[in-house]
């Protein structure tokens, strides 16, 4: 088991992951949100990595319900995701351009909290992966 | 320029880093910082434009003291 640091602030949790695509590899500040049950990543750094959504059908979009309501996003397979020292391959993720007041690119959701069986010890800004 | 030093540059803004050094978990440690804004979009928009192979969204600087997320 390993742990990982996070950062806390208030209430929130934040967390760093990094992407790479057909172009580029980017890093990103992610909200950890175990309300979420996807990982998403803004709109235009998928599109500095490489993928361009156009060519993805409406077959790949997904509803994306928000509290503020309800919206569709593309699913896509990044060549891999990085987070809390965990590299999956073909990994899905939502594209969605989060608002500008939160402080974070996008959202570590329960799709990869769960495949690596986390554990978050919020006293000590801690997550403990398997 | 490294990370420790960028984070004393800039204050309080979001950063678009081309990255010549990650560590093994993808912090950086060296770069070259391409945007700075205090807007994320700004970064975006910038994010469309550049040429780099390894790239970090960074903010740097503190929080508000009074912030509420609800997704």
């Amino acid at each position: 088991m390993k742990k990982y640091p996070v950062e806390v602030y208030q209430n929130l949790l934040f967390t760093k992951g990094a992407i790479k695509g057909p172009q580029r590899i980017f890093t990103a500040r992610l909200l950890i949100d175990t309300g979420s049950s996807y990982t998403i990543l803004p709109i235009e750094a998928l599109i500095a990595a490489g993928y361009d959504l156009t060519l993805f059908k409406d077959k790949n979009k997904i509803r994306l319900t928000t509290a503020s309501g309800f919206t569709f996003a593309h699913k896509i397979a990044v060549q891999w995701l990085h987070i809390l020292g965990i590299k999956i391959e073909n990994y899905p993720i939502i594209a969605y351009t989060l608002p500008e007041d939160i402080y974070a690119d996008g959202i570590l959701g329960m799709d990869f909290l769960s495949r690596i069986n986390a554990i978050i010890d919020i006293k000590n800004g801690i997550i403990q992966v398997h | 320029m490294k990370m420790s030093e960028i984070k004393k540059k800039y204050h309080n803004e979001w950063l678009l880093i081309e990255v010549s050094k990650f560590d093994k978990d993808y912090n950086v440690i060296e770069g070259k910082v391409i945007a700075n804004s205090p807007f994320k979009s700004d970064i975006y928009s910038a994010l469309l434009r550049c040429k780099g192979k390894k790239i970090a969204i960074e903010y740097v600087g503190e929080l508000p003291k009074e912030m509420a997320v609800l997704l």
